[in-house]
């Protein structure tokens, strides 16, 4: 049977160029802080985007691995090593991580990685009229792990070998609806029993030239691209008093997920009708209607049909609310995560939760904090072709 | 809310056939779809044999028609073939008008890696003769719309659900040789608790390609040998040498046992359960006792309140790599120890005549072990001329079974140690 309130989730670990915990993102964001960098390969050809949010690339002893990790691993499965390593952290302080009874639950880009080296492209346009001649060149100049590195699922693997999960587990991809696919199953593998506890976690893409194509192909909004990593656990009520003796450690106070729903429209009113579908269906579990959230962090959507149906459904949605909630997200402190970015919010959202307090929009751009009214927030996803999933998260008391 | 999810629908596109009744007829009279094989206009690649979609028979059946004739990537083409295909087996075929009205359906595959065009940065060189970046954008109009830098991995799941109109959730799974058996495992549980009334689940692959079949040489994964011909894959024999890449797609339509018998469907035979695991062991091998396979096994079990006792068969990841072969053996001897169980199942592995579609492979594999409960036939496990020593489990060699399967077992195993079993059963109301 599905228990949700039996499942907290508790221990943030959470990467952006705004730091490495949701504290930190929260202050960026009230104080207005510039975390983009320069991002040379963008200038010129991609207008708005010289200046991207990067992180940097962990290395094997900040992974707490061997080195050989790197051999087998992209930036991105570093970044989601890493987020998770940060949620853990806490939970390891104060016992036994891992087990046949801890999960792995993830949002996962693909790996957009060239194959050849730039250094090789002049043998390739050379050989570019003979394909054995094509094909001795990538057997010559394709790395020799690149079969595990451009796998996007090998993250997984890194992450259960590095905290000894062999619980039930899935990987989801590749675009922000990925990110809730992996809370909503991780707190069911937990809520219907099957996990003690579930990591639940999900990257962005790193920032690659060859996203912006893709992206514009998509319908690209010229959105900011940004790098990071957001975990957290889910694990049952009766355990989360241990792990929040983790807080001092940077966790926060535990909640719950309350309710989720998802859906796919393909496009314009089916995709709005979807999110609005959605959200319905999430109030609906956690049994509250509007009136009831008192924070709603949409998607960063990256396209123009997406953003569009996005703010309808939530037009939509809240039209006979008697006060409209605060909405606002993490973008100017991170950029676009991809599937880290719905996942992003929930730990921010957990953060406000356990303070009492939300962000709301204040004059010029700015951000301000605020008392939030009502103890739960509304979480948004909504992937570039049509796929939706909302979650409402609620405090939850010990 | 608990409910009984069952079968009502099978597509299929494979190199032993374009629908699910070839493919089967296959299985069954043991013809493998293995054959000498090379990447277009490569005579020196040093992988010699796979298992190919016939792409002029493809062509034939599904080219203009259905629409899968333009430019696109070929798990997605095979894909949207084999969805087409078990929707309208379940007679819920909505893009062709004639289905009859069910609840919500979603859509959640497993498609394995994007197909890079091994060309794309030919476009990176500039006026000057140089590669970078801003010419590659400068010249992005050339780049192929139909390859994996544009068909990222949700193109088939939403495409699917465009196509078919289903308004319930699209997922992809990304786990590696395991991704289609995840797909399928959480569209069973969504059915089961309530949040869809019926799912369109399986996968799509298509590793037969120079970039994705380059990664996979160097990792040492496919057979390079070229002494057995197209007996080459050789699951569970002592000379077993690597995996033989396939390609194609298999999807099934799981449906509430309530639902399926309100339209009055034809149900093939029910899910009971799922199950998944992680090795937590290494990136390049799995665990050498077998423990992540043994976990997911026992999972899926309990998920469906199944004792071992009461399993017929096992269809195996079997994929004849030298690692694989012997550690699922004792993964399987592990989980059916009580009594000796282990001792009188019919292990079979498929990919001896379907070859390895990767992330699909289990799709295909779950339509056989559905067929194989309702039919009372075991497929054979081909080329098992050498039995190693370490496998020494019933594998069904040469020869199809007729034998009554009341309950089958069907793994897949993936890269890195992620694993997914299911549970099928033999449907009675």
């Amino acid at each position: 049977m599905t228990n949700l309130d039996a499942v907290r989730l508790t221990a943030p670990g959470l990467y952006t160029a705004a730091g490495v915990d949701p504290a930190s993102l929260w202050e960026a964001l009230v104080a207005g802080k510039d975390t983009g960098r320069p991002y040379e390969v963008a200038s010129g050809p991609w207008p708005g985007t010289d200046t991207v949010f990067l992180v940097d690339d962990p290395d094997a002893a900040t992974l707490g691995v061997h080195r050989r990790v790197l051999r087998t691993s992209e930036k991105q499965a570093r970044m989601a090593l890493y987020g998770a390593r940060l949620s853990l952290a806490g939970p390891a302080g104060s016992g036994p991580v891992g087990g046949e009874r801890w999960g792995l639950y993830l949002g996962l880009p693909t790996v957009d990685e060239e194959l050849l080296r730039f250094t090789a492209l002049d043998g390739l346009r050379a050989a570019a009229g003979s394909p054995d001649r094509v094909a001795a060149l990538y057997a010559r100049e394709v790395p020799p792990f690149s079969g595990l590195s451009h796998l996007n699922s090998t993250a997984a693997a890194h992450i259960s070998a590095a905290f000894g999960l062999t619980g039930a587990m899935a990987a989801y991809s590749p675009f922000s609806d990925a990110g809730l696919e992996a809370l909503i199953d991780g707190v069911l593998s937990v809520a219907e029993g099957e996990n003690e506890a579930a990591v639940v976690g999900a990257v962005s893409p790193k920032v690659h030239p060859l996203l912006f194509p893709q992206y514009e192909e998509l319908g690209w909004n010229g959105a900011t691209p940004g790098e990071g990593a957001a975990f957290l656990l889910a694990a049952r009520a009766e355990d989360v008093p241990v792990l929040q003796d983790a807080s001092e450690h940077g966790g926060t106070a535990a909640a719950r997920l309350a309710g989720y729903g998802r859906a796919f429209g393909a496009e314009g009113a089916d995709r709005t009708a979807a999110i609005a579908e959605a959200v319905h269906t999430a109030l609906e579990m956690a049994r509250t209607d509007a009136d009831g959230i008192g924070w709603v962090l949409p998607d960063a959507v990256w396209t123009t049909a997406g953003e569009q149906a996005q703010r309808a459904a939530l037009d939509q949605v809240f039209a006979g609310a008697a006060e409209r909630p605060a909405v606002i997200g993490t973008e100017p402190a991170t950029g676009v995560l991809g599937p880290a970015h719905p996942l992003a919010h929930v730990l921010l959202a957990l953060h406000g939760l356990a303070g009492g307090r939300r962000l709301a929009a204040a004059e010029g751009g700015a951000v301000r904090e605020e008392a939030l009214p009502v103890s739960r927030a509304l979480v948004l996803a909504c992937g570039a072709r049509g796929q939706v999933c909302a979650v409402v998260l609620e405090g939850a008391g010990r | 809310m608990t409910r009984r999810v069952v079968v009502t629908g099978l597509g299929a596109v494979c190199g032993l056939g374009l629908d699910w009744q070839t493919m089967w007829e296959g299985l069954c009279e043991g013809r493998s779809a293995i054959r000498a094989w090379q990447l277009p206009g490569i005579e020196d690649f040093p992988v010699r044999y796979a298992a190919p979609v016939d792409d002029e028979a493809f062509a034939l059946r599904h080219g203009v028609d259905d629409g899968l004739d333009r430019p696109m990537e070929r798990r997605m083409r095979f894909g949207l073939a084999a969805a087409g295909q078990a929707l309208a087996d379940a007679g819920l075929d909505t893009a062709a008008g004639a289905g009859r009205p069910v609840g919500r359906v979603g859509t959640a595959v497993g498609s394995g890696v994007p197909e890079r065009d091994p060309y794309e940065l030919l476009a990176a060189f500039g006026e000057d003769g140089r590669p970078s970046w801003q010419a590659l954008y400068a010249r992005r109009a050339e780049l192929d719309r139909a390859g994996g830098l544009f068909c990222t991995n949700d193109a088939l799941a939403t495409g699917i659900a465009a196509r078919h109109r289903l308004r319930g959730p699209a997922l992809n799974f990304s786990t590696a040789c395991a991704g289609a058996t995840h797909a399928i495992g959480h569209g069973f549980r969504m059915i089961r608790r309530g949040e869809v009334d019926a799912m369109l689940v399986g996968g799509a692959d298509s590793v037969l390609n120079l970039p994705t079949m380059t990664g996979l040489h160097l990792l040492g994964a496919p057979s390079t040998s070229e002494l057995f011909g197209d007996r080459l894959c050789r699951a569970f024999d002592r000379d077993r040498s690597g995996l033989v890449a396939a390609e194609g797609a298999a999807m099934l339509v799981l449906e509430s046992e309530e639902s399926a018998r309100r339209r009055g469907a034809e149900i093939y035979a029910e899910v009971a359960g799922f199950g998944s695991s992680l090795d937590a062991y290494q990136v390049t091998a799995p665990h050498p006792e077998g423990k992540g396979a043994a976990l997911a096994m026992s999972r899926a079990l309990a998920d469906g309140a199944v004792e071992p006792d009461e399993v017929d068969s096992v269809n195996a990841h079997g994929t004849s790599t030298p690692l694989n072969d012997p550690i699922e053996t004792r993964a399987i001897k592990d989980v059916f120890a009580g009594g000796g169980r282990y001792r009188k199942l019919a292990v079979t592995a498929n990919k001896t005549m379907l070859g390895h579609l990767i992330a699909a492979a289990g799709a295909p594999e779950l339509i056989a072990t559905v067929l194989s409960v309702r039919d009372g036939i075991v497929p054979p496990t081909l080329n098992l001329e050498n039995p190693d020593p370490a496998c020494d489990l019933d594998y069904v060699p040469d020869k199809a079974r007729h034998q009554e399967v009341s309950v089958a077992v069907s793994n897949s195993f993936g890269f890195g140690g992620l694993n997914a079993s299911l549970v099928v059963r033999g449907y009675e109301h």
